[in-house]
């Protein structure tokens, strides 16, 4: 029992802390690609401690949203990772309280709250910013719907514990078109919902080509580091998604023992790279797009979500 | 329902139909001439892969001979042809015009898709996996490709719909009818060449006579 | 000399000839050569018709190149065509402004087409007949644009974009109908092979294939939907390739259609038929009144073609044998009377520089002969007695109404006064009436080539004989091909 609770904490503790390391590494690798030498991969450590350590300014004009949001923000991916497997292949506590949609409703509201906040500041480029986000996370939503469906139809349950097991009982499915197609399609997603090219670009310095960025120039001290931060975790957890639950659950401790657990982290982590690779060399490859071209991409991506349902639902 | 015994391979055909799929929308979403050239190489690609996935499931030599004659004609030749008639409208770099937006052909493109689904229905009625899994696929990379050509405006991206519906149609055939006479196989492959080789020339005298090759802007004869 | 002979000359003669344009630099040389291997073509298939008329089919190799009477009609049409549109290019090409190496071209494309042409009823193999079909167009592209001038290439990319959009569209059909036939355990893709088969092909792929190729094959046939590249394509090629093309439309390519369900019918459950009726009574219908509203009678002309094509199809899925027979009577008399019709054009064309019906008034009594011939040939092609159109069509509407769906007589009767008035309208403007005001270069007082001349009297014989006289061998042939469409081995 004690040791459930541990590794339920552990859980937590690996996305909080882990997370910075990742980011951190597609930064460094991005430039290493580009040629250059590239920042630290512990430079966003640094950055979040930087900021912790500096004053909060924060507007007499804006209300309690803006105060609320970091914090709220911060706590959604903490929630979603209760939900999802991380480092073990069997259901814990909170597994059965929440399922994949529920999983993406929490994540939603984080952003919905960074949104308002970003609009409450009353910064020309918040507001900019947060229209355009709403945009990408309009097209983006049917392809998130689409993606659970086929996922739960294949796997007959919404909770991911399950449906991680579906694909690769029995093996051959691990081969299966429809397989391929939602990670394709999720892959996307992922590069859309994290502001990644060829989305948006996070290094961009010009705030009009913003989309992500722009919405957190008002937030200062604590606040941004916890923005920073969290951006950093819905990162890491998304990616957990695409890893553990839709490509395979290789590398997750099955049983309650301290080894596997410990065994489980360092692998999880190298599972993570891997599709930290793909990002890298999507980002170092390709430009971004025109505002009017995502559209375009995410419209690619739904497509690719419905061909998996189909190819599924009648050459099965 | 009659059970077939599965193969092994089966699961690996079956990938390689999701992919081509994925090609015949990447066919629409593709906005330079190069790309579509590229995702017309890559389909093709994939259609001989599944061709030597069946030559191996069926242990047939006639379809090896067929996976060769495609990697000569799609993917070293046409490529080729093409660089050397057309080399000018290749390579600008300029983003093609489409008459219905991407996302919106997109969506048209996946009811195609469902309708090929639909059309084949009876046929893949009873049938092994393999053939419900290529049949479909094959007539959707057909309807999809005709849809891009009636809303292609370029010489060249027309051609490759042209090509793409060629791949389409022996996509959804080679796995019914594996025994397809070989000089059948190597009449469709001249064709193709013909095609090619035909409509680049063509293409290219309308870009020597008219600066451009964006066919959709002649509309000199109209019945007024 | 064995009976498979002809067949081989009948390819060997282009073939020559387009030796001899290859090689040659004097244009005159190749057109000679070009006229003389269509004629000896045409002889051979006169000699086919001839041994078809005792034997019923004539094989060189077994399963891949053979006659039966169906196709010795079909070659018939298309070597006498090739024959006088060759003579007339030869005229025509001495006004053209056109340099040497432009005609010299013309001549190796035609000669190309011309075998791709040939071929098509003299091939047994399925897949080797799509092929010939293929290439007909993808030869002619060049013969389509060969004005040169923006309008003639955009004619050409439309006319080469959809007609291969059709062949391969028909090649998913051709290869569905392969799938139906493996699954009756033969592997022997020729009409014979097919025709054994028939009877157990199962009737959902051979459904399927049978519209897939319809659909691919129609669009080559500029059936209506698929027509939008027909009247840019014909208003901008000379006019013997105008002739040549209508041929491939309403000769050849129906023989494969009907032949095609002649197979689909042996089997049951066959819809063939009824996607072949509807076609062909869309295009008639839909042809007949586009006739009414077009402005250059080159249109109208390609316009006719696709009525005549239409009117093939329903007349072939009528399904009596009577109403097959009349149908490859239709072939025949199409077939002989498109190029006579171009040809006429053509004068007119040379002689006034003008497309545009309003353009064209009082042509009698500028050239006494030129608006005579034109007119009795737009009579002709409208069906007015005593020509061979005429007879063909009742014939078509007779044997229409007597099939067990009358209806369908009744609604081509209409199509037909339709498209018959609406020719006769336009042609009557063009002939009869005081000279609309005409410009200087009209004026020019030009007289016709003499080889355009030789090839409208030589086209209009058959005209005026068909309409009196048939041969004994040509109605044996089409009692013969009747019968074997109708699924009975002969």
């Amino acid at each position: 029992m004690l040791l459930m609770i541990f590794i339920n904490l552990l859980q937590v503790a690996v996305v909080m802390l882990l997370s910075p390391l990742a980011v951190g590494i597609l930064n460094r690798w991005k430039e290493r690609l580009a040629g250059k030498k590239g920042p630290s991969i512990f430079q966003t450590y640094r950055d979040i401690w930087k900021l912790f350590h500096k004053d909060q300014i924060i507007s007499d004009q804006s209300s309690w949203v803006f105060r609320a949001a970091p914090y709220i923000y911060f706590a959604a991916p903490i929630l979603v990772t209760l939900l999802i497997p991380v480092l073990t292949s069997y259901p814990l506590f909170f597994a059965f309280v929440g399922d994949m949609i529920g999983g993406g409703f929490v994540l939603a509201m984080g952003g919905f709250f960074f949104t308002l906040a970003a609009i409450d500041a009353a910064n020309p480029y918040g507001a900019m910013g947060a229209s355009r986000t709403r945009m990408v996370g309009f097209l983006a939503e049917p392809v998130f719907m689409v993606v659970f469906f086929t996922v739960c139809f294949v796997a007959n349950s919404t909770i991911p514990y399950i449906v991680q097991q579906q694909w690769v009982h029995p093996i051959t499915n691990f081969f299966s078109p429809a397989h391929i197609l939602i990670c394709t399609a999720f892959f996307m997603l992922i590069l859309a919902e994290t502001g990644k090219i060829p989305v948006d670009n996070p290094s961009g310095h010009f705030e009009l080509a913003m989309i992500d960025e722009s919405k957190s120039l008002e937030f200062s001290g604590a606040g941004a580091a916890l923005m920073k931060w969290a951006g950093c975790m819905k990162f890491f957890v998304l990616l957990c998604i695409l890893m553990n639950v839709l490509v395979a659950p290789w590398g997750l401790a099955s049983k309650v023992s301290a080894v596997q657990i410990a065994l489980a982290i360092p692998l999880i982590f190298l599972k993570l790279l891997v599709a930290v690779g793909a990002i890298t060399i999507v980002e170092a490859s390709l430009a971004k797009l025109r505002l009017f071209r995502i559209t375009a991409f995410l419209g690619l991506a739904f497509v690719i979500a419905v061909a998996a349902v189909l190819t599924r639902m009648i050459a099965i | 329902m009659i059970s077939h015994p599965h193969h092994w391979l089966d699961q690996f055909i079956w990938l390689t139909s999701g992919l081509f799929l994925l090609c015949s929308f990447g066919l629409i979403a593709a906005a330079q001439v190069l790309g579509c050239l590229r995702v017309y190489v890559m389909q093709s690609a994939l259609l001989t892969i599944s061709v030597l996935l069946l030559a191996a499931r069926y242990a047939s030599t006639d379809l090896l001979a067929v996976a060769g004659i495609d990697i000569a004609a799609k993917i070293i030749l046409i490529p080729w042809l093409l660089r050397r008639t057309a080399r000018r409208a290749m390579i600008q770099r300029r983003e093609l015009q489409l008459i219905i937006s991407v996302p919106m052909s997109l969506l048209i493109a996946l009811a195609l898709t469902i309708l090929a689904y639909y059309i084949t229905a009876p046929l893949c009625h009873g049938q092994p996996q393999v053939i419900r899994a290529e049949l479909p696929i094959g007539f959707a990379a057909v309807f999809i490709a005709i849809y891009t050509i009636t809303i292609r405006r370029e010489a060249l991206p027309q051609m490759l719909g042209l090509l793409a519906i060629e791949n389409g149609a022996f996509f959804a055939s080679i796995v019914v009818a594996p025994t397809f006479p070989l000089i059948g196989e190597v009449a469709a492959a001249f064709d193709v060449l013909m095609v090619v080789l035909t409509l680049g020339v063509l293409s290219r005298r309308i870009h020597h006579i008219s600066g451009s090759t964006e066919v959709g802007l002649l509309a000199e004869l109209q019945e007024d | 000399m064995p009976m498979s002979m002809p067949i081989w000359i009948i390819w060997l003669a282009p073939l020559l000839a387009l030796g001899v344009a290859a090689v040659s630099h004097n244009v005159r040389v190749s057109g000679t050569a070009a006229c003389a291997g269509a004629l000896i073509s045409f002889a051979m298939a006169g000699v086919l018709v001839f041994h078809v008329c005792h034997a019923s089919a004539i094989t060189a190799i077994p399963h891949w190149v053979g006659v039966n009477a169906f196709g010795s009609v079909v070659v018939l049409i298309e070597t006498f065509g090739g024959f006088t549109a060759a003579l007339f290019a030869m005229g025509a090409l001495s006004r053209h402004s056109s340099d040497a190496h432009a005609q010299r071209q013309f001549w190796i494309w035609f000669n190309l087409f011309l075998l791709a042409l040939f071929a098509i009823p003299l091939l047994q193999e399925i897949a080797l007949v799509w092929l010939a079909l293929t290439l007909t167009t993808l030869f002619s592209v060049f013969l389509v644009s060969f004005d040169g001038d923006p309008a003639a290439f955009e004619a050409g990319w439309k006319y080469a974009l959809m007609t291969t959009l059709g062949a391969a569209v028909a090649v998913l059909g051709i290869l569905m109908l392969y799938w139906a036939l493996a699954t009756t355990g033969s592997t022997d893709f020729s009409w014979s092979g097919l025709i054994a088969a028939a009877p157990r092909l199962p009737p959902t792929i051979l459904n399927l294939a049978f519209l897939l190729i319809l659909i691919g094959f129609g669009a080559k046939a500029a059936l209506i939907p698929f027509h939008a590249w027909l009247p840019d394509a014909y208003s901008r090629a000379p006019f013997p390739i105008c002739a040549m093309l209508s041929i491939l439309e309403s000769a050849a390519i129906p023989y494969v259609l009907l032949q095609l369900a002649g197979i689909a019918n042996l089997t049951p459950h066959s819809t063939a038929n009824d996607w072949m009726l509807l076609f062909g009574l869309v295009s008639a219908g839909g042809a007949a009144l586009l006739i009414i509203q077009t402005h250059e009678y080159k249109r109208l002309f390609a316009y006719s073609t696709i009525e005549n094509a239409g009117i093939i199809l329903t007349a072939g899925a009528a399904a009596t044998l009577h109403a097959r027979e009349a149908a490859i009577w239709q072939i025949l008399a199409h077939g002989v009377t498109k190029p006579l019709i171009f040809f006429a054009a053509g004068t007119i064309f040379l002689l006034t520089q003008r497309l545009r019906l309003a353009d064209i008034r009082g042509l009698l009594s500028r050239t006494r002969w030129g608006g005579a011939t034109f007119m009795a040939a737009g009579l002709a092609i409208a069906g007015a007695p005593p020509f061979a159109i005429f007879l063909s069509e009742l014939a078509v509407l007779k044997s229409t109404i007597e099939s067990p769906r009358p209806w369908i007589g009744a609604v081509l009767a209409l199509f037909m006064i339709i498209s018959f008035c609406a020719i006769t309208y336009h042609l009557f403007r063009m002939v009869l009436g005081e000279p609309a005001a005409v410009d200087a270069r009209a004026q020019r007082a030009l007289t016709l080539p003499k080889l355009c001349t030789a090839a409208i009297i030589i086209a209009a014989i058959p005209v005026i004989v068909l309409g009196w006289y048939i041969p004994g061998p040509i109605i044996h042939g089409i009692h013969t091909a009747g019968q074997m469409l109708g699924g009975s081995m002969p």
